[in-house]
Formats: structure tokens, C-alpha cells, sequence
């Protein structure tokens, strides 16, 4: 050990940590009149029997038990030569030590190429090919259950030229690639169509080997020819007597994950011709879409209600889909008001206000509308249609106040346009408690949040699951006696709500990052949270050159599915962030896991 | 003489890679005196850069970001707010937000991960480029009439960072 940190040593752990994880990261502290604290200042302070090691005043090892998986990022100023890299299985020696040769970041290659489709007739002045600008990923499947896929991205200029940098093949090790194209929505130029408007969004699988590099230059050319004839055409037209049928905007998206809501634009965007006609290009895979027909873009910002079909089956030819007449709108006001801890009502300021309209029409169509306004000085305004076809159009506002507010959010309070509204909206209840460290002391200073979780969220409806996931935690830190308060929602309409805790310590303490699940905030009680205990890995980053520094290593404890719904947006199991770091002087960097 | 000082800090600090911001104002003393927070970093949850101006992808009820700032009021508690679309046409509440507290051990430098849960909702998820902005304040955040939603309570101060994104509502 260091003899700087001996000298004079008075031991308490959580100073000494401090220094030498700071000590890792570059960052010394600086020096001050404060007894300097270690860990260990001997091995025997250390578990030796578990393979700890006393160093800078810190047991490294004994890491935690389990099957561990790491990403490594290289700094943005290296992203030409070196790129994102996962390491499946981790290694972790009982000294701490991360990895079996290191961590490795993989060498990259430059992919140099142009994005083209054959020049399309709404195009003038067009020969041979056309370039699209849009952007384009090269993403690598996750290389471990439930890890991040490893994406490249750039944007394609305007003549559909492009470079990315991306993981280098070598001799005997293809990497296979799914590259996504999505055109850009800018015109290509005044008058002309946008690439969007030209072919819908393209993926394809490609292998790069290392025999497709040039011997010259080393890079490799891939060209993405797109043959929008290759695309499934499907025909329409939009019938409506008022406000004209030409230039009303049509597409057509899937649903990607059903539990939570999520949808995808699978189609070109097209612009209804002044008959009402459109015609769109998608993907010959799919069979199912919803097609949604949104309004032209009118010289008044007010947002129009737009039609979809929901659950249409792929057709060459559409029947004529008639559009309502709507009526002009009218400005609502919706005033939202709460009791302070006083006692006295007042305006909720900052909240927002979210109207919707989701009114089934004949023929399977539905006219849908969403409007956000923002409340100051309690009040929201906001423009709404009160009829379609002559039918009063039946609206419902959600409140969602910011997040640490007092106030609770309320949703589904029916709405009848051009009628002054009043929402009241209680007192949110709140989590509370203390947070300790694996000794039972306080842990000061950690940032706490509190997101709906994952449970939840699979029980609520897909409309609700979008509305979940767009909250944002409830987030604060802990006081000098470790404690905490989070006033969170208890409900989401009439369904109750649980939260999961995450805790972070503040950068360079000794305590690991942890998750605790399920709190149910009606219950009124004080938690009390205890951490799991630290162990203190590290390792040294390197690339084809020697030590990295500045990149940034993420391990994740890879578990069992947890049979999240909202898991299903990657893959069936999960895998867990346990711990962070950057590397600085010479590539070191220290991690603190959680021992649970 | 005031020279080398600076040169001596600025010399130190490059040697341990640790830039420390110098106070702004020299003609008065420390005391009573706020120095302004400054960002350092914002990596996404894959550890990269979020390089300006973008644009880069958020999905809508994911991500996090990862946030190194720094304050030489090292007693002071730094506060993110992040903000999509503000004053486009209309200010609008802060999206997400988190904090980074002193702790035991207080230092100049900060990192603390943040949740995007509520940066990114459906109804942005549009196919268009959104502005995103990250503010750092080292006093609570307040709502005035001059700058609603997003003002500091005085005598806090403010340092910005903006980025061009998209929102999708689901990995693509």
C-alpha cells in the first residue's frame, strides 16, 4: 500500500474508498486537513480467505457471485478506430482483477458506401440512381440474453453517401450485421418528394468478412441498392366534403410490443392527391397495419384529429375511407387546482394536461386526437373540435403533474368542449424511509428514484402502459441521516401502483448501485433499505494501441427471464446494470458491485 | 505572478486529468460568492457520448443518461432538468430530473446516472427532430413569469447543454 496513505492512517472505511476509487478514476481529492481513512491498510484487514487483496487502502475482490457480462465504450475521440464491445462472460478473479485478458476493446473498420434507389419518376432531372439521405444502423445482435444489441449509426447525406465505423471482421470471424435504413422526412429538394415519401423504411441482414476489405485502403464498401419496386404497393383514397381531400398525410404502423403500446411507422408517408388517392409502399412481410390518415398541415397550429384504421389487412386496393367533417375549433379551459399543506386550495401549476379522443366511427375507422398543454397559473387552454359529422365528440383529460409535486395525477375526467372544466387533484402519497449501507450506517447524499415497475406496468392496459412509461420518476437524494422522501402517484386510474426504488450512490462513495422492487406508497410505512454489500472489481481497458482511457465500462449481471411484459422489447430474459465506471490513467478502471 | 498561478492550476490539472473549473469572477472574494455549475460529459447507457447536435434516438419508457458536471461550491447539490421542445412554441414543464447531492465526501467533480423515463412520450414518438435540453443548476429550480418552469432560485446558477433527438417507441 501507498505509504502516503498509512502514514497517520485513522481508519474508517468510507474516506479511504473515496480516495482510492478516486485515486482510479484520475481524481485525486484534494488534499485537506481531514484524517486520510483506508479499508485495509494490511492484508489481513482484507477477506483473504475469499482472495481480497489490500491495495491503495481498498480490498479489492471477492466478487459476487453469479454470471456476469460486460459492454465496453470507447471515448467519442477513438470511435473511428475502436468500437462497442461486449464481453459474454465475464471473468472475475477473487483479487478483483476484470476479465481474462483484460478489457479488450475490438478494433474497427470504416464501411464506406451510398444508399441509392433507381431514380423515381417525381424526381426530375434523376439518372440512373437516386441517393437518399436518412439514417442508417449497423447493429450487432446482443452477445449475451438479455444484453444491449451493439448499434453504429450515421446520418446519410443528401447523395446518399455515408461512412461508419464498425467492428472490424477478421480472417475466419465474419460478423454478421442488421442494417436498418430510415429515409430521411426533409425533402430532397423544394417541390420534390422526401425519401420517406420514396421507400419505406428498409432492413436487411449483411455479413461483413475480412476478405471484403480492400487490401489498399482496408475499408469495406457496401452499396444498400434499394428496389422500391420490391415494396408491396397498397392504393387508396380518402372521401370528405369539407376542407378539400388533397394533401392529408397517410401511413402505416405495426404494433411492436402489445403489452406496452409500442408502435412502429412501417410504410412511406404519402400526401393524398387533390381526388383524395394515395398510394403507399410496405415491406411485403407484413400483413397486418393500422393506417393512419392525419390531417393536412394547415397555416393554424391547432392539432386535428386524425383517423386510423385499426387491424387492416395488407390490400392491394383500399375502399374509399371516408373522413368526418369536423367542426371548427374551440379554446377549452381546464383549470386543476389542489389543497396545500395549509389547507387552502390553489392552482396546480406545471402540470400537464393531456385531452384525448379515441371515437369509433363506422367501417372499423376510429378518429383519435391527443393535445398537451401545460398549466400556469393553474389554468390550460387548449383548442378542441366539439363535432364530427355532427356527432358530439366525447373527450377525456388526464393531469399529470411534474414529477416531486405534491399533487396526484387524475386521468379520464370527461371533457364536453367549450365548457370551463375544473379538475381537483389530491395529495400524493409518498414513499418514504432510510437508506443504509451493508455496516447500518446511513448512506448520505445517494439519489433514489422511484419508477413505476415493472409488475405494474404489465397489469395496466396498453393506453395505460403508454401513459406509465412516459412518467418520470419520482427522484431525490438522501439527508446526512440517509433519509428520504418520494410523493409518487398511488394509482393510474382505478389501478394501484407499485414502484421500484434504485439506488445510486453519489460518484466515487463505496456502496454499489441496487434496485429494490415493489413498494406500494399507500401503504403509508417508513422503509428502511439496506445495501447490499460492496465488492471492488477492476481492470484495465485496453485497444490495439495499449491502455484506453475515457471509456466506459457497464457490467451487467445477467438472470433468469423475469417474465416482464415490458422485457419483451428485447429479449425474454433480462440482464441487469450492476455497475459502472470510466477508465483514466492508463486505461485503470474501478467498479463497485453489489454483494447481495 | 497571477500568470504562473494560473498556469500552475492549469498545468496540475491536465497532468491528472481533472480540469477544475476556476471561478469566473476574480475581482471579489470567495465569500458569499456562487460559481456556476459547468457539464463535463453526457454518455448514453452504452457509455457513448451524446455528440452535439445529434440527432440521436430516445425510446419512449427507456435509457438513461449518464451525467459528469462539476462545481467548485462543492457543498452545493447540482440539479438536472431535462426539457423537450421548451418554448417551441410554448414553455413546457421539465420532462425528467434528477440530482446529484454532495455525499460525505464532497467534491468538485460529479457523476450521476438519470433516468430518460419521461423525456421521450408517445406523442413525440412523431418521426421529427425534437430539441432536447439538459440544464444544470446549482440552486432549486423554481417557475418565474420570465422564464416559466425553468428558472433558478437566486443567487443559483445555470449552464445548458442541447441536442437535436428523435423519439421511437420502440428500438429500431
Amino acid at each position: 500500500m501507498a505509504d502516503h496513505l498509512r502514514e497517520g492512517a485513522d481508519v474508517t472505511a468510507r474516506g479511504a474508498l473515496l480516495l482510492a476509487l478516486a485515486a482510479a478514476a484520475g481524481c485525486l481529492p484534494a488534499a485537506d486537513d481531514e484524517a486520510i481513512a483506508v479499508e485495509c491498510d494490511k492484508p489481513s484487514d482484507c477477506n483473504l480467505g475469499a482472495g481480497e487483496v489490500c491495495d491503495l487502502g481498498v480490498c479489492w475482490g471477492d466478487p459476487p457471485v453469479g454470471e456476469y457480462s460486460a459492454v465496453i465504450a470507447p471515448p467519442t475521440s477513438l470511435r473511428g478506430t475502436l468500437v462497442k464491445t461486449a464481453i459474454a462472460e465475464l471473468a472475475m478473479a477473487p483479487d478483483g482483477s476484470l476479465g481474462t485478458d483484460g478489457l479488450a476493446l475490438d478494433p474497427a473498420v470504416t464501411v464506406r458506401g451510398r444508399v441509392t434507389m433507381p431514380c423515381p419518376s417525381a424526381v426530375p432531372g434523376c439518372t440512373g440512381a437516386l441517393g437518399l439521405a436518412g439514417q442508417l444502423r449497423f447493429t450487432r445482435p446482443a452477445a449475451f440474453v438479455g444484453g444491449p444489441r451493439l448499434t453504429e449509426s450515421v446520418e446519410v447525406d443528401a447523395d446518399g453517401r455515408y461512412q461508419i465505423a464498425v467492428a472490424k471482421p477478421l480472417p475466419g470471424a465474419p460478423i454478421d450485421y442488421m442494417i436498418a435504413f430510415a429515409p430521411a422526412t426533409q425533402p430532397i429538394a423544394a417541390g420534390q418528394p422526401s425519401p420517406a415519401e420514396l421507400v419505406a423504411p428498409v432492413a436487411t441482414d449483411v455479413t461483413l468478412t475480412a476478405e471484403a476489405r480492400d487490401p489498399t485502403s482496408g475499408e469495406i464498401g457496401f452499396d444498400l441498392a434499394i428496389d422500391a419496386t420490391s415494396q408491396r404497393a397498397m392504393t387508396g383514397a380518402i372521401a370528405t366534403a369539407v376542407g378539400g381531400l388533397a394533401g392529408w398525410r397517410v401511413t402505416a404502423e405495426v404494433v411492436t410490443n402489445i403489452n406496452v403500446g409500442a408502435r412502429q411507422v412501417v410504410s412511406t408517408v404519402a400526401t393524398t392527391t387533390d381526388s383524395g388517392g394515395f398510394a403507399i409502399k410496405l415491406p411485403r412481410d407484413i400483413a397486418l397495419i393500422d393506417l393512419v390518415v392525419r390531417p393536412p398541415l394547415g397555416p393554424e397550429s391547432d392539432p386535428r384529429p386524425v383517423v386510423v384504421l385499426r387491424d387492416l389487412i395488407v390490400t392491394d386496393a383500399l375502399a374509399p375511407i371516408d373522413v368526418p367533417a369536423i367542426s371548427p375549433p374551440t379554446a377549452t379551459t381546464i383549470d386543476v387546482r389542489g389543497v396545500d399543506g395549509s389547507g387552502a386550495a390553489v392552482g396546480v401549476d406545471g402540470a400537464t394536461v393531456v385531452v384525448r379522443l379515441d371515437f369509433p366511427l363506422p367501417a372499423g375507422r376510429a378518429l383519435g386526437l391527443e393535445v398537451r398543454a401545460s398549466t400556469v397559473a393553474g389554468r390550460a387552454v387548449v383548442p378542441l373540435f366539439a363535432r364530427a359529422g355532427g356527432v358530439l365528440l366525447p373527450y377525456s383529460v388526464d393531469v399529470q403533474p411534474a414529477s416531486g409535486s405534491p399533487f396526484a395525477a387524475r386521468y379520464d375526467v370527461p371533457l364536453q368542449v367549450g365548457a370551463p372544466l375544473t379538475i381537483d387533484v389530491a395529495r400524493r402519497p409518498s414513499i418514504g424511509g432510510r437508506l443504509r449501507d451493508a455496516d447500518g450506517h446511513p448512506v448520505v447524499g445517494a439519489s433514489i428514484s422511484a419508477a413505476v415497475s415493472a409488475a405494474s406496468i404489465c397489469t395496466l392496459s396498453s393506453q395505460a402502459s403508454r401513459i406509465a412509461l412516459g412518467l418520470a420518476p419520482a427522484q431525490g437524494t438522501t439527508n446526512n441521516k440517509g433519509e428520504f422522501t418520494l410523493p409518487v402517484d398511488g394509482a393510474l386510474g382505478d389501478v394501484a401502483l407499485a414502484y421500484d426504488l434504485t439506488v445510486r450512490p453519489v460518484g466515487g462513495a463505496p456502496h454499489p448501485e441496487w434496485t429494490f422492487t415493489e413498494f406500494d406508497p399507500e401503504a403509508g410505512t417508513t422503509v428502511e433499505l439496506t445495501l447490499p454489500a460492496a465488492a471492488h472489481v477492476r481492470g484495465v481497458v485496453t485497444g490495439p494501441a495499449g491502455p484506453v482511457d475515457d471509456a466506459t465500462v457497464t457490467i451487467y449481471e445477467r438472470l433468469s427471464s423475469d417474465g416482464s411484459c415490458v422485457s419483451t422489447f428485447g429479449d425474454p430474459a433480462v440482464a441487469v446494470v450492476r455497475g459502472r465506471g470510466e477508465s483514466s490513467g492508463g486505461g485503470h478502471v474501478a467498479i463497485v458491485l453489489p454483494r447481495p | 505572478m497571477i500568470s504562473y498561478s494560473v498556469a500552475t492550476v492549469a498545468a496540475s490539472a491536465t497532468l491528472s486529468a481533472c480540469v477544475i473549473p476556476p471561478p469566473l469572477r476574480i475581482d471579489e472574494t470567495d465569500a458569499g460568492v456562487n460559481h456556476p455549475p459547468v457539464l463535463r460529459t453526457v454518455k448514453n447507457a452504452a457509455g457513448e457520448e451524446l455528440s452535439r447536435p445529434g440527432p440521436h434516438e430516445f425510446v419512449v419508457g427507456a435509457g438513461e443518461l449518464r451525467i459528469s458536471a462539476a462545481d467548485t461550491d462543492q457543498d452545493d447539490t447540482l440539479y438536472f432538468r431535462m426539457y423537450v421542445d421548451y418554448g417551441l412554441p410554448t414553455p413546457t414543464p421539465v420532462r425528467a430530473e434528477c440530482r446529484a447531492a454532495p455525499g460525505t465526501k464532497p467534491d468538485d467533480e460529479r457523476t450521476q446516472t438519470c433516468s430518460l423515463l419521461g423525456v421521450c412520450t408517445d406523442e413525440l414518438a412523431d418521426g421529427q427532430t425534437h430539441v432536447f435540453e439538459l440544464d444544470v443548476m446549482d440552486r432549486e429550480p423554481i417557475s418565474s413569469p420570465a422564464r416559466l418552469f425553468r428558472d433558478v432560485t437566486v443567487p443559483g446558477e445555470v449552464a445548458t447543454y442541447w441536442w437535436q433527438i428523435t423519439c421511437a417507441r420502440a428500438p429500431t
